[in-house]
C-alpha cells in the first residue's frame, strides 16, 4: 500500500469514528433516557452521570405498573394501531385495485380529489372532524380515534402504482374460469399485494401508536386513554417522579424503536413514512 | 389497462373505492367546508349556543392580542426552525455521504428521533431542560458555567423549543440530502480534483447548486412543518412561559376545545388556509419543475 493510499485510509477510519461518535452524542438523550430508566431515582439528576455497571434496578418500571392502568392503555394503543391499520391496509388495496385496472367513469376525477386531500391541513380539520364525531356519538369512543385518519391517500397511491404491475393476464384468466370481481380481489390481488401491505401496515402502525393529536381531541374518558394521552397526562401533572416517567416513556417508544430497527430499511428507503404522516 | 369483460357489473369499482372515497368525504372533504360554514358562525357548546354572525369571528381576531402574538411567535419559529433543519440536514448528508457500515450505521441513528412520538420526544426534552436539576443545567454547573432557566425563561423556552424541533427532524431531512446526493454524477467531482480544487470548493461549486432542488424542496417542507408545529410544543411548554412559545395551532386548539368556541377556532383556521395553500401550491409546482414526482 503506498503512503497516499494508507493516509487516505486513516481519514476515512477517523471519518468513520467521528460518524459514529457524533451519532452517539446526537442519541444523547434518548440513551441517557433508557439508562435513567434502569436507574435509581437519586442518580436521575446528577452530573457528571453516575456511570457504573452495578446498582441497577426495575423500581421505575415497578411504580409504572404500580401507579395504574398501564396495560389497558396499552390494550387500547394496540387496538387503535392494529384496527386502523388493517382498515388502511383494505380500503387502500381495494381502491388500488379499482383505479389501477378498471376503466370508469370519472376514474381520473375520483383518483385527483383522493390526492388533493392531502393538501388539506390537519389544523384545519381538527375541529370540524371533532363535531361530525360528536354527531356521530363517537367521542370518547376508540372509534373515534381509529377511523377518521384511516383513509390515506397515499397509502392508495402506492397499492395503485403496485397493482399496476400485476400482469391483467392474470386477471383476465381468472375472470374466464368466472371468478367475481371480490374473489379476484381476494384471491388474486390481496396476496400479491402482501409486500406493499405490509410496508404500509408497519409504517401506519407506528405511525397510529405514536399518534397524540386525535386521541387528545377525541377522548377525555381515562378508560379509553392510549398510551401516549396517559403518559402526556403524567408529563403535564406529575414533575416530580421522573424515574417513573421516563420508565413510562421507555414503554411507550420501545415497540417503535424495535419496529424501526428490525424494519428500518423500509423507513429509510422510500419516503412512505413521511409520505403517510401527510 | 385491463380491458374489462362486458359481463362485469358497471358499479364494481365504485364499491372498491367506496370505502376510501367515503372515508375521505366524510373526514376531509366535508370538514373542510364544514369548518367555512362555522366559522361564519358563533357556537358555544357549553350554553348551546349556535347562531349566524358573518364574519364577527374574523373580526375578532384582528383584536385578539393572543391570535396576534400566536402568529407572530408561529413566524419567529419558522424562520429559526428552517434554516437550522436545512443546516443539520446538510451537514449530516455531506458528511455520512458515503455507504460505510458505520456511516449507515449513524444514519439509523440520526433518523431514530423522527420515529419517537411527540409525547416521548417532549418527556425526554423536559427532563434534561429541568433548570438547575437537569442534565443541561447539570453540565453547566459543572463546566462552571452559570445554569438557564429553559423552559420558564421567554429566550431560553423560544430557544429550547427549536432545538427539540430540530434534533425530533433532522435525521428525516438528512435522508432527502442523502436522496440528492446520489443523483449527483461522482465523475464531476474526479474532475474537479484532477483541476486541484479543494473539498471546500467542490462542496461550494458541485454540491451545493446540483442539490438544489432537494435543499428548495426541504425547506417548502419544513416551512410546512414549522406552521403545522403542536403538540412537542404543547407538552414542552404549554405555550409558557407568558405564551412566549403559543403557536397557530395551539391557539386554535385552545380556543376551540379549551374555551369551548369552535367557531372562533375555526375561524383562525381558514385565515390560515390561503397561505398554507399557497405553500402547498409552491411545493407542487417545484415537485413538477424538478421532476420529483
Amino acid at each position: 500500500m503506498s503512503l497516499g493510499a494508507r493516509k487516505l485510509q486513516t481519514i476515512r477510519i477517523l471519518h468513520d469514528l467521528a460518524a459514529i461518535v457524533v451519532c452517539l452524542i446526537f442519541l444523547g438523550p434518548v440513551l441517557w433516557a433508557i439508562y435513567s430508566a434502569f436507574r435509581p431515582s437519586r442518580d436521575l439528576f446528577v452530573f457528571p452521570p453516575n456511570i457504573s455497571l452495578t446498582g441497577f434496578s426495575l423500581q421505575n418500571f415497578r411504580a409504572v405498573f404500580a401507579s395504574g392502568d398501564v396495560t389497558r392503555y396499552a390494550l387500547n394503543s394496540l387496538l387503535v394501531a392494529a384496527t386502523s391499520s388493517i382498515i388502511t391496509i383494505l380500503a387502500s388495496s381495494m381502491a388500488g385495485f379499482a383505479l389501477a385496472k378498471f376503466k370508469f367513469p370519472g376514474r381520473n376525477l375520483i383518483f385527483m380529489t383522493i390526492l388533493a386531500t392531502l393538501l388539506i391541513p390537519i389544523q384545519v380539520l381538527m375541529v370540524p372532524v371533532f363535531l361530525v364525531l360528536k354527531t356521530l356519538g363517537w367521542v370518547n369512543q376508540l372509534i373515534g380515534i381509529i377511523v377518521p385518519p384511516a383513509a390515506t391517500p397515499t397509502g392508495t397511491f402506492m397499492m395503485r402504482q403496485f397493482i399496476r404491475g400485476i400482469p391483467d393476464e392474470m386477471i383476465e384468466a381468472a375472470r374466464l374460469d368466472g371468478a367475481s370481481n371480490w374473489k379476484i380481489y381476494r384471491h388474486i390481488i390481496l396476496p400479491l399485494c402482501a409486500p406493499m401491505s405490509a410496508a404500509l401496515g408497519i409504517v401506519t402502525f407506528t405511525w397510529r401508536w405514536n399518534d397524540y393529536l386525535w386521541p387528545l381531541i377525541v377522548v377525555n374518558n381515562q378508560d379509553k386513554f392510549t398510551l401516549q394521552l396517559a403518559l402526556a397526562n403524567l408529563v403535564g401533572t406529575n414533575t416530580v417522579e421522573w424515574g417513573t416517567l421516563l420508565a413510562y416513556a421507555i414503554l411507550v417508544l420501545v415497540p417503535v424503536l424495535v419496529a424501526f430497527l428490525v424494519f428500518q430499511r423500509l423507513f429509510l428507503k422510500g419516503q412512505i413514512g413521511s409520505a403517510i404522516k401527510g | 389497462m385491463a380491458p374489462t369483460s362486458k359481463s362485469t357489473n358497471p358499479l364494481t369499482p365504485y364499491l372498491f373505492v367506496l370505502p376510501t372515497l367515503g372515508l375521505l368525504a366524510t373526514f376531509s372533504l366535508f370538514p373542510l367546508i364544514y369548518g367555512l360554514w362555522m366559522s361564519l358562525r358563533d357556537i358555544d357548546i357549553v350554553h348551546g349556543k349556535n347562531e349566524f354572525v358573518g364574519l364577527q369571528n374574523y373580526f375578532g381576531l384582528f383584536h385578539d392580542p393572543k391570535f396576534g402574538l400566536s402568529l407572530l411567535n408561529t413566524a419567529g419559529y419558522t424562520v429559526t426552525v428552517v434554516p437550522s433543519i436545512l443546516v443539520c440536514s446538510l451537514a449530516l448528508g455531506v458528511f455520512l455521504r458515503r455507504t460505510t457500515p458505520a456511516r449507515i450505521f449513524a444514519r439509523v441513528g440520526f433518523y431514530i428521533p423522527f420515529v419517537l412520538s411527540p409525547v416521548v420526544v417532549a418527556t425526554a426534552w423536559k427532563w434534561l431542560l429541568n433548570e438547575d436539576l437537569g442534565v443541561i443545567d447539570g453540565f453547566l454547573k459543572w463546566a462552571g458555567v452559570a445554569t438557564v432557566p429553559w423552559l420558564t425563561d421567554d429566550t431560553a423556552a423560544r430557544i429550547s423549543v427549536v432545538v427539540t424541533t430540530v434534533w425530533n427532524l433532522a435525521g428525516f431531512y438528512m435522508l432527502m440530502v442523502l436522496a440528492g446526493l446520489t443523483q449527483i454524477n461522482e465523475e464531476l467531482y474526479d474532475a474537479a480534483r484532477i483541476a486541484g480544487a479543494n473539498a471546500w470548493q467542490r462542496f461550494w461549486c458541485i454540491t451545493l447548486p446540483l442539490l438544489r432542488p432537494t435543499l428548495i424542496l426541504i425547506v417548502v417542507l419544513a416551512t410546512i412543518h414549522a406552521t403545522q408545529a403542536f403538540e412537542t410544543i404543547l407538552l414542552l411548554t404549554d405555550g409558557g412561559p407568558a405564551n412566549a412559545t403559543r403557536l397557530v395551532v395551539q391557539n386554535m386548539y385552545d380556543s376551540a376545545f379549551v374555551r369551548l368556541h369552535p367557531g372562533y377556532g375555526a375561524a383562525q383556521s381558514i385565515l390560515l388556509l390561503p397561505l398554507i395553500l399557497f405553500v402547498a401550491w409552491l411545493q407542487m409546482r417545484l415537485f413538477k419543475e424538478e421532476n420529483i414526482l
